[in-house]
Order: C-alpha cells, then structure tokens, then sequence
C-alpha cells in the first residue's frame, strides 16, 4: 500500500486515541500485520486492502468523549448505514473503509448496536480468539491493540471456508509471512501451540484441514 | 486470477459504490451555499445556487435562529464537503482504471 493510506491510518488512530475509542477496540484482519513492524525485525507487510476492522471486544459499559462518527468526521470519513443488514461502516474518499466488529452471540443476529460508539458493529463467530489473543503497541504514543500474530493467523485460518478465492489467496499469502516470523520467536511460537491446543473439536478438524489443503509445515495438533 | 489485479478490482468495485454513496448523500442536502446579508440591521441567511445560467439566492431564516442557523450551516459545510469527496473518489477511480490496464493483454 502507498504511503497516503499509511498517513490515513496515523490519523485514525490519532483521532480514536484523542477520543478514548482506542481503549475499546483491537485491530483486527489485514492492517493489524501493519503493527508487526514494531515486535519482528525487518518484517515487511503486505496489506493489499484498505478494510480496517475494529473488534469490539466488551460492547457494553464502554466511556468515550466522542462517538465515532464524530472522531472521523474531522479527518474525512462520512458514517453509511446498510439499511438491509444495518451494519454501519466509515468510508473515506481514498478508500478506506472501518467497519466494526463484535462476536456472535447466542441470539446469533446479525448486528449490535453499540450506543455510546455510535456504531451497529456486525456480530460474526471465531472473533473471540482475539479476546486474550492481542498485543499492545507503542504507536506515534498511542498505545494501540492489535491482534497478537498467532491470534491472526488463527482466525484467517478459521475463516477461511468462507473467503471468496481471491480473499483465500490473499489470506494465505499473509498467514505465511506472519507465520515465518512466529517461527523465529519462541514467545509466539508458544502463544500459537497454545492458541492451537485451546481449539475444540470441530475448530481442530478445520485447522488440520488447511494446514493439509496447503500443504503448510505448521505444528500440527499432537 | 493474479492477486494483485483482484486487489485492484475489489478495490474499483468500492470506489464506484462509494461515489455512489457520495452522490445519493448529496441529493439528501440542500444545494449551494449560505451567506449571511444585513437588511434594515438584522442579519439573515440566505442560500446562493445556480439553476442553469441564473445564480438564485434563496431566504433560509435569521440568523437570530441560532439552532436553524446552525444546522443550514453544517448542511452548507456537509455538502460542500461531500462534493469534494466525489471528485476525489473521481480522481483514485481513474487511477484504479490506469493501474487494471496494465493487466488487460
């Protein structure tokens, strides 16, 4: 990605820090590998979309200054409701999309409203491995959470099935350069064992699967 | 399919949907802009537009209506604001055109 989307990235987090949003959210997907650069040396991402997903990971009881409509507004972004699925989303003229996400619950509806951010955050499964799976990274002195890389490379795995070909190839280019840095560390290469024995019966099923299906040298479930 | 040609599609596809937003938000908000003009020592606002070849200047309310005045104020600023974000959508989506053409032989 160009350098402009990277600036357009600084500004969000600038205007979700200034605005307490930060505290209760964990970049998820593509842009959370944009914050590897900090724990792996000489890591280089390749973020080949401009979705920024934010996962909320308590919605309720949450305390912000401003909404975030009202934190992006300044910096560009106009709030557009899906009036089918109601999902809310931010879209910039550049591209950049925020969307919001929560997990499903047992009602499984397809949204939650999410009052005091002001936003309908769609509620999908396997979103819950970022709970305890995330970091916390010094970025331009905000302290931002993101999804730990094993975390990430989990739960592209566990979705995998629902990924469009395209989405899958993308997927799985970025599960391999995440996981060749893993590997190095003996702290995420634990974390991932860990993350991989927690797995149930069925989530342990797809994850061999894949491993298999792409012939990938990852630790396997013994 | 070469991933980076369907990065540039998928990305294309949201462009067009997004000008489209763009477009439809605009129809929701009155068009032109407001200006404030003293008459007989009050103060009102008015909206500037132009219909074909006349420029039309439409009475809005006082400016003593704070509330009114205010919201006419940001619908102005809004739909100035929206309009420019069409013609940078405009921009990136030629851009996008450029880029996927490398890939059509």
């Amino acid at each position: 990605m160009k350098i402009d989307y990277e600036d357009k990235l600084q500004s969000v987090i600038k205007a979700f820090g200034d605005n307490g949003i930060l505290d209760n959210i964990i970049i998820i997907g593509s842009w959370a590998t944009y914050f590897y650069v900090k724990i792996f040396d000489g890591y280089i991402p390749s973020i080949r979309t401009l979705d920024l997903d934010c996962y909320i990971p308590k919605t309720k009881n949450i305390r912000v200054i401003k909404s975030v409509g009202e934190a992006l507004k300044p910096i560009n972004f106009d709030q557009i409701f899906d009036y089918m699925t109601e999902k809310s989303k931010f879209i910039s003229p550049e591209g950049f999309e925020i969307e919001f996400l929560a997990k499903l619950k047992r009602d499984k509806s397809q949204i939650v409203k999410v009052d005091s951010l002001g936003v309908n955050a769609e509620q999908l499964g396997n979103l819950d491995i970022f709970n305890e799976g995330y970091i916390e990274v010094d970025f331009e002195g905000y302290s931002v959470k993101v999804a730990s890389p094993s975390a990430y490379i989990m739960q592209k795995i566990l979705i995998s099935k629902k990924r469009s070909e395209d989405k899958y190839n993308k997927d799985l280019e970025s599960i391999i350069l995440v996981y060749e840095e893993v590997k190095k560390n003996k702290q995420h290469m634990a974390d991932f064992k860990s993350i991989i024995a927690s797995l149930g019966k069925n989530t342990k099923k797809r994850y061999k699967n894949y491993i298999y299906d792409n012939n990938l040298e990852f630790p396997s479930l013994e | 399919m070469n991933v980076l040609k369907g990065v540039l599609e998928e990305e294309l596809n949201r462009n067009l949907r997004n000008q489209k937003i763009y477009r439809e938000m605009l129809l929701k908000l009155p068009k032109g802009s407001i200006y404030i003009s003293n008459r007989n020592g009050r103060e009102y606002i008015y909206r500037k537009n132009r219909e074909g070849d006349k420029i039309v200047n439409q009475y809005v309310c006082a400016l003593s209506n704070i509330n009114k005045a205010r919201e006419e104020k940001e619908k102005s600023e809004d739909y100035a604001r929206i309009s420019n974000n069409l013609k940078i959508s405009k921009r990136e989506e030629l851009k996008l055109r450029k880029a996927l053409k490398a890939y059509e032989d």
